[in-house]
């Protein structure tokens, strides 16, 4: 599963593409991000949660968070490819 | 208009446009299909005056796809004051092509069409067809009775705004079962005294302002689906007071143009009235 990095992103933009890549997947299914720690990781799982979705910490790096959100609280079979 | 840059997968935005819009799309209410319905969307604008100014420049803004300009007049240094979709450079311009320009700069993907001639009935049904909302600034009561009535009878939503001295008035039609029309609470056009033009009575600046960001609102809340309750209220702003008070609007059986026998069937022909553009 590709990660989509938003640890360069400013708000809203990182909501913005959290929406779209969500948006794009399908019901059931998940996306991988990356978010940095502190108020960004807090806010995307805010904002996926209010919208129904499941987040799932899957790995940290440093100040890098690698986080999957399942679309609709749904929890896809697959786990991360890395 | 097709500007270049990739598109995005799903939404059918482009990178620029995501950026651009992000702060819309981050509302529920709108979203992406949101956003990407305002794109294929369009708007009319009849008159390029002090009402007319803000929303010009807020559905641009807003992501709208089309925006139709109609408007007779050339820029006046006594429009300034009021009008700030012009600028003093525009002074003897025709205001469609001064507004189209300042639409052009503040959103290059809008495409924006122009139409320098009165409204008047032989040319309204050609205007307004093939619009989605059609937002009314004109300055005259028979320019905005035949709108109106068009409007109506084309089944297009309707937005219109007025302003002179310290009030400003906004109501909506959508012609859907159960609403009322423009005719319902006022059958006729008024005439005389109550028909004032702002060139003799006056017009607080901000007033145009404030009535011309409702009317984008309510315009973009109609395209995007939401309820629009201005469709069936009439909304008057007292600047000096600082008070906006609801008229709830009712359909009227007898209304000659929605009523159950209706005498109106086409739009009819505006007098010759000419007011300043508010």
């Amino acid at each position: 599963m590709d990660f989509v990095d938003l640890t360069g992103e400013e708000c809203p933009m990182f909501f913005v593409r959290v929406m779209l890549r969500m948006h794009e997947t399908p019901a059931g299914g998940g996306a991988g991000f990356i978010v940095s720690d502190g108020p960004q990781l807090r806010d995307v799982r805010r904002s996926a949660e209010a919208d129904g979705h499941r987040v799932e910490p899957v790995g940290r790096d440093g100040g890098r968070n690698f986080i999957l959100i399942w679309k609709d609280g749904m929890h896809g079979r697959a786990g991360p490819e890395a | 208009m097709d500007a270049p840059g990739p598109k995005r997968k799903g939404a059918d935005l482009r990178e620029e446009e995501i950026v651009r819009y992000s702060r819309s799309i981050i509302l529920p209410e709108v979203g992406i299909e949101g956003q990407g319905r305002l794109r294929s969307s369009g708007a009319l604008v009849v008159g390029a005056g002090g009402v007319g100014s803000a929303p010009l420049l807020y559905l641009a803004a807003a992501g709208l796809g089309r925006i139709g300009i109609a408007d007779p007049d050339t820029v006046e240094i006594s429009n300034l004051q009021r009008q700030i979709v012009h600028s003093a450079a525009d002074a003897g311009r025709a205001k469609v092509e001064s507004a189209a320009d300042r639409i052009r700069s503040l959103n290059p993907w809008c495409d924006v069409a122009t139409f320098r001639e009165r409204v008047v009935a032989s040319n309204v049904r050609a205007l307004l067809r093939g619009y989605d909302v059609v937002l009314d600034g004109s300055d005259n009561f028979p320019t905005r009775y035949l709108v109106a009535d068009c409007c109506w009878l084309e089944r297009i939503p309707l937005v219109s705004a007025s302003a002179v001295r310290f009030h400003g008035q906004l109501f909506a039609v959508t012609p859907a079962e159960g609403f009322p029309c423009h005719r319902c609470l006022l059958p006729e056009p008024p005439s005389g005294d109550a028909a004032e033009s702002c060139r003799r009575s006056g017009v607080f600046p901000p007033v145009v302002g404030v009535m011309g960001a409702l009317q984008a609102a309510e315009a973009l809340k109609i395209l995007l689906g939401l309820p629009s309750q201005a469709a069936r209220r009439l909304i008057d702003y007292d600047a000096l007071r600082c008070e906006f008070s609801v008229l709830e609007r009712r359909r009227d059986p007898s209304c000659p143009l929605c009523g159950a026998e209706p005498t109106i069937t086409a739009p009819g022909a505006p007098s010759a009235a000419k007011g300043c553009g508010s």
